[in-house]
């Protein structure tokens, strides 16, 4: 399974939290974070990312 | 030819006898985001409709602006033209290559059935008894009219709307400064992987402490911006071998004046020699980019704000951090306040406004940019709120029908960075994408208008949304009722923004 993590210098831009189908995603002052429990590792996020600020783990 | 005539200074051009290049149902002003989405709107509603763009290609600062990052909500044609770039591998990460974009909206534009006329300049604006009905080109063939029932302004600078005699406003309240303008550029031979792997990506991804660094000890003579605006990475180049290619937004013009020529000279020349000065610092101080070159600037400056026209209604800075819920929305935008500042580095993502009496310093996500209000207050969001009552804004903003609609002359819509907005409100209604469905929703009014033969102000807005809707547009359906249409929502698959 893929496991998506905001961990490479996220600027909060707002993308993958319209993105995301699941409302997975909550952005505060330190950036987007993916709420693991709702996530259904889709990947549309990674895509979203212009900032390319998501990283894909294989658990 | 004029012969010459003066008179206080000035020459005579007496009014002249110009040949009209043809009739058409719908002319679009302007071959960017805006106007593409028009002139295919227009077009595939069976509108004999012309297409003029001044450059060489189509596209505008997405292309020839180099602003590869096609952001906001992807429906309708904005929706289908990514797809066509996901078709050429021209698109990745909301990264898209410029010169495959160029070549899908040329078959697009073409495919829908749209005359396209490359290198032309729109001079002036034909206008009858208070309704445009055309306008005047100026190209390599000369000087030539074209008549038109409906004229959509997709300038970006509101050209026709301005010739035509609309009421523009320009710049910020207080005194009357753009934004800052920026010229992008390429750079070739990147270690991406290095470059995404590195301390400086995941600590100070905006490059805050690396430029101030840089500052003091002399690697960039001044600060051309306090941060990094964005980098993007474009596809379909050679990957993890050291020879990726990115776009960059970096080099900044302050106190612009984009509707004056002399200004624009000014600022072209300005970003090249700021392009020649960061690409520099960037290989001696990036990770990854220490074999880097300069592939190129952008053919056309990055000028965020100019005229706006004023509209039937005007887009409040205060809607827009609001997302105040319009019942004629054709369009939205997810973007935040994002102010390049005009007279210094950095942005700011606040707006001073008055709410209940007092000054309140607005923020639609909680974040200053670079700049915190004066005496460091606290921001409130769209509503007063401050500290732990601030919200951040969960619904996306709306644009209005009304918004593309200029108050004064009939037969004309706007649609794209002129639209009839506050300084700050469309500081956040320029995106890529943003234009696109507005642009969309312009040349579907405009169709609509002929169709019944009424005036663009005219035309009924649950009939307008219920084809846009139809035609795959997001009008935040998913997040609220929009009136009159509350019964065909519930089968329209919905867009998103990805």
């Amino acid at each position: 399974m893929k496991k998506y993590v905001i961990d490479r210098g996220c600027k909060a831009c707002d993308a993958c939290y319209w993105a995301c189908p699941k409302k997975a995603i909550y952005v505060d002052q330190q950036g987007a974070h993916i709420e693991q429990e709702k996530c259904v590792h889709c990947g549309i996020c990674y895509e979203s990312c212009a900032n390319e600020a998501i990283s894909v783990y294989e658990e | 030819m004029i012969t010459l005539q003066k008179k206080n200074g000035r020459i005579i051009d007496p009014q002249r006898e110009v040949p009209c290049l043809g009739e058409y149902d719908v002319v679009v002003v302007g071959g960017g985001m805006a106007g593409i989405g028009a002139a295919i709107a227009s077009a595939r509603k069976g509108c004999k409709t012309l297409l003029v763009e001044r450059e060489s290609a189509l596209g505008g600062l997405a292309t020839l602006g180099l602003v590869n990052i096609p952001l906001d909500f992807s429906a309708g044609i904005g929706k289908e033209m990514l797809a066509n770039l996901d078709a050429v591998e021209g698109h990745w990460h909301r990264n898209s290559d410029p010169e495959k974009h160029k070549l899908i909206l040329d078959r697009m534009v073409t495919g829908a059935g749209v005359d396209l006329l490359l290198v032309s300049h729109v001079v002036d604006a034909i206008v009858d008894k208070g309704r445009i009905c055309g306008v005047v080109l100026e190209n390599k063939t000369g000087r030539q009219a074209v008549l038109a029932s409906r004229v959509v302004d997709a300038s970006g600078d509101a050209d026709a709307a301005f010739f035509a005699g609309c009421e523009c406003m320009s710049g910020r309240k207080s005194d009357g400064k753009n934004q800052a303008c920026s010229l992008e550029f390429r750079l070739g031979g990147v270690d991406w992987d290095k470059y995404n792997a590195s301390e400086l990506k995941k600590n100070d991804p905006s490059w805050l402490k690396l430029i101030e660094k840089a500052v003091a000890e002399g690697d960039m003579p001044y600060a051309i911006d306090n941060h990094l605006n964005w980098v993007t990475h474009v596809p379909g180049r050679p990957q993890h071998c050291g020879q990726d290619e990115i776009s960059m937004c970096f080099a900044h013009s302050r106190n612009c004046r984009p509707l004056d020529a002399k200004d624009l000279t000014r600022m072209y020349l300005e970003g090249r020699e700021q392009a020649d000065i960061l690409w520099k610092f960037i290989r001696k101080c990036v990770p990854g980019y220490e074999n880097c070159y300069l592939i190129d600037t952008g053919t056309l400056l990055g000028v965020r704000e100019s005229r706006r026209v004023v509209g039937e209604y005007v887009l409040t800075t205060l809607d827009f951090a609001r997302a105040q819920q319009f019942d004629d929305v054709v369009c939205l935008t997810g973007h935040h306040y994002d102010l390049h500042n005009p007279d210094g580095p950095g942005n700011i993502k606040w707006a001073a406004e008055t709410i209940n009496g007092q000054t309140h310093y607005v923020s639609t996500h909680g974040q200053y940019g670079s700049w915190a209000p004066p005496g460091n207050a606290e921001l409130s969001d769209g509503f007063g709120r401050k500290g732990k009552d601030f919200q951040r804004k969960t619904l996306p903003s709306s644009i209005p029908y009304r918004s593309l609609v200029p108050a004064k002359i009939d037969g004309l819509l706007v649609a794209g960075r002129c639209l009839s907005s506050e300084f700050m409100a469309q500081a956040g209604c320029r995106l890529v994408l943003t234009c696109l469905n507005m642009g969309q929703a312009a040349g579907t009014a405009a169709a609509l208008s002929l169709k019944h033969d009424i005036q663009p102000r005219k035309v009924d807005r649950v009939e307008l949304q219920h084809v846009l809707l139809k035609d795959g547009c997001d009008l935040g359906q998913k997040y609220w009722e929009i009136p009159g249409l509350e019964g065909e929502l519930a089968t329209l698959e919905t867009s998103t923004r990805t």
